[in-house]
């Protein structure tokens, strides 16, 4: 996250209260977006937080680690847990993305491969998987630019109603008012 | 000498001798303890009267793998070209500089604040810091610790944003920007920004995450911020007002959104759609936003609930009274004559007064945009205190370079009607020449302390409460700073180097009134009683003492 926001990468980047909030500005069909980005926290302890942070959000990215085989199988109930904390209006229909991450170590290091992954992207609704490296820059800015993209098309316009005209001779209002 | 006059000069108790306000929400202070932990405070609530509040927040530096998943707000904004290389620094970055951000959340930055502090501490023990375990509003008179010269050219060697000097204050990554005196933040309860006073809504997001990531902390902790509507209102300060007077101002920032939106749709949008981006449905009412929060600062109306109205000769009101009653459109709510902030006079049905916060409200709207000044206007407008579920409808216009009329009706459809008596009512109003006489008692810029001729006033606010008004003389030096005044109890004196304080406060009014340094008590007591006079003898013009209702 730091790499695509502040096009740096910093390894002991700190956590603050669970989760960590920056900020992005991106053109998506030639209109400004600010995306704000909270990366919420991994660790246990910070889990009962994480789900005030779900309610509300526009798109979820799910990201592991390709040299993590066990952060790959933990996709499903990450995924599960934002669906049921965020319950979102469509829970069909939400946008997640998936990043496998660190690409960049050696071949030998890998466990999770691009098939298998995407595999399980397909059977989630055909959910977008980029494999990325935050710290070589790799696909990074490809993605949110997806992210950006797949999040803005939830928004729809919504009507609003006209309240109901209000009835003055129906009921009085008691409050300390002025005695003019 | 009263004698409640004197049973409070004579009982040393009751005399205070110290600033020390005497609202009961500020407890005798507690000095901050230095922790290794990061102090982060300030007073949160969402737009409400019940519960507890936000107050202080410790945490400690964690580190944290990379987060197994990330979540996007997005906030959408209009096209423009002003993105620029600054949304590249991360607000957390003048948090390291070390200085006095307004958040802070280092480990590092808060020990240094913590040090700084107690050197004020020392330095200057009347200074109240406010770090006491119940109330946490950052309010400091002293906060500038480093020179703002040097943080300027601090800042621009940094930045080098030499060409617009403004760009500073208005910058969230500047620390120019956190050392305003006083912010206010909107945000969904998604952490969606909605409003703030300086600076750029989409600038300050982050600030919104960790806004809404302490509330989700006490929330946690079943300790729920409380809450009317589905917003946070946040309000960080440095003026020294108490946490009442805040909570008041967030209410009335509250209370102009529900005037633009209606509570009933309020609720009803953020029940479809938790993540609605609410600018979509304010945007162009943020002028009114601005407005209000300068103006709560300075005019005191906002504190004493309560509206001034203008000096006029009380024949002169009844004659524009009765005409406007004698004109008024059908399916008429409320109809009045303001200028500057002030009411000239208003129209009413019997059963339903009009409440002061209202009032302010409309005193806003037509002081936050110049256009009524030229036009006839018919905008929805909400009146909260009256109805917060629906709209009324008011008529704006100006029939005077100064005085503006105002006709509020339930109906949609009632501008021409309202059209047309504002026509009758200017004919009406110039053929007896009142027309030009409110014209001139408007432009009249009030009276002078002198007019009143009581040995020792520098200066005096008096509240009726009885008709929910209050009236000042024109501030003249040294009292050009009205946040300074704060809120007694009963009565309130108190003696500095530069001035004698009397706050008063009885069933029928309040008065607070600035002596000369050197007066005695019995001369205090003797000019009050001679001020109290000259308003009794006066109170016709200064205040509305009736209006006409129908």
């Amino acid at each position: 996250m730091n790499q695509y926001v502040n096009k740096k990468f910093s390894n002991q980047y700190k956590a603050t209260i669970g989760a960590d909030f920056l900020t992005k500005e991106v053109m998506v069909d030639d209109r400004l977006v600010t995306m704000q980005i909270w990366d919420t926290a991994g660790q246990e302890r910070f889990q009962s937080l994480g789900v005030a942070f779900y309610r509300g959000a526009d798109c979820c990215v799910l990201m592991f680690d390709v040299n993590n085989g066990k952060s790959f199988e933990t996709l499903d109930s990450w995924r599960d847990e934002f669906l049921i904390q965020a319950s979102p209006r469509d829970s069909e229909n939400f946008p997640f993305v998936v990043l496998g991450n660190k690409i960049d170590l050696e071949e030998s290091k890998r466990m999770v491969s691009q098939k298998r992954a995407m595999t399980w992207c397909q059977s989630k609704g055909n959910t977008p998987y980029f494999e990325t490296s935050a710290k070589e820059a790799i696909n990074v800015e490809q993605a949110f630019q997806t992210i950006a993209k797949n999040a803005l098309q939830q928004e729809t316009e919504d009507i609003l109603d006209f309240p109901d005209p209000i009835k003055i001779d129906s009921d009085a209002n008691k409050y300390e008012a002025c005695g003019c | 000498m009263s004698p409640i006059m004197e049973e409070i000069l004579s009982d040393s108790n009751s005399i205070l001798t110290s600033d020390e306000p005497l609202s009961p929400t500020l407890q005798p202070q507690q000095r901050l303890k230095a922790r290794p932990t990061t102090q982060l405070s300030f007073d949160a609530y969402s737009s409400s009267s019940s519960g507890s509040s936000i107050r202080s927040f410790n945490t400690t530096s964690n580190k944290v793998d990379t987060g197994a998943d990330f979540l996007l707000g997005l906030i959408s904004k209009s096209n423009s070209a002003t993105s620029s290389e600054r949304s590249k620094i991360s607000p957390f970055h003048n948090v390291k500089s070390g200085k006095r951000p307004l958040i802070k959340l280092t480990k590092e930055a808060s020990s240094e604040e913590e040090e700084i502090d107690q050197q004020d501490t020392c330095r200057d023990s009347d200074v109240p810091l406010d770090h006491n375990g119940d109330d946490s509003i950052i309010s400091r008179n002293d906060i500038s610790v480093i020179s703002d010269d040097k943080e300027y050219s601090g800042y621009r060697r940094k930045y080098g944003h030499e060409a617009d000097p403004l760009l500073i204050y208005k910058d969230p990554q500047s620390i120019t920007w956190s050392r305003h005196r006083k912010h206010f933040f909107i945000l969904s309860s998604a952490g969606k920004p909605i409003y703030t006073r300086y600076g750029e809504e989409t600038r300050i997001s982050s600030y919104m995450g960790v806004i809404q990531a302490i509330v989700s902390f006490f929330a946690d902790a079943d300790d729920t911020i409380r809450s009317l509507g589905p917003l946070y209102l946040v309000a960080v300060s440095r003026t020294n007002e108490s946490e009442m007077q805040l909570r008041d101002q967030l209410n009335y920032l509250y209370n102009q959104i529900v005037s633009v939106l209606t509570s009933t749709q309020l609720t009803k949008i953020f029940e479809q759609r938790v993540n609605f981006d609410l600018r979509r449905l304010l945007g162009g009412t943020e002028p009114f936003l601005d407005n209000l929060a300068s103006t709560m600062g300075d005019d005191p109306g906002f504190m004493f609930s309560s509206i001034q109205c203008v000096r006029m000769n009380k024949d002169l009101r009844d004659k524009v009274g009765s005409i406007m009653q004698s004109i008024k459109p059908q399916d008429l709510l409320y109809a009045m004559l303001i200028t500057n902030n002030k009411l000239i006079t208003l129209l009413r049905p019997k059963k339903h007064s009009l409440h002061p916060a209202d009032l302010h409200l409309v005193f806003n709207m037509v002081n936050g945009s110049s256009t009524f000044r030229s036009v006839e206007s018919w905008t929805p407008i909400c009146l909260p205190k009256f109805n917060n579920k629906g709209f009324l409808h008011a008529y704006v216009c100006y029939i005077t370079s100064n005085v503006c009329l105002l006709f509020i009706s339930p109906d949609k459809d009632k501008f021409f009607e309202c059209s047309e008596a504002k026509n009758l009512l200017k004919e009406e109003l110039s053929d007896c020449n009142a027309l030009q006489e409110i014209e001139e008692a408007s432009q009249n810029e009030g009276y002078s302390i002198a007019d009143i001729g009581v040995p020792g006033l520098r200066h005096f606010i008096y509240k009726s409460r009885t008709h929910v008004q209050y009236t000042s003389p024109t501030l003249v030096a040294p009292y050009s700073d009205p946040r300074k005044r704060q809120k007694p109890l009963k009565v309130h004196y108190y003696v500095s180097p530069n001035e004698t304080i009397l706050g008063w406060l009885t069933s029928s009014f309040e008065l607070y009134a600035a002596f000369g340094p050197l007066i005695s008590k019995s001369a205090l007591t003797s000019s009050s009683h001679t001020l109290l006079r000259w308003i009794k003898k006066e109170e016709e013009s200064l205040f509305i003492v009736s209006s006409p209702v129908f």
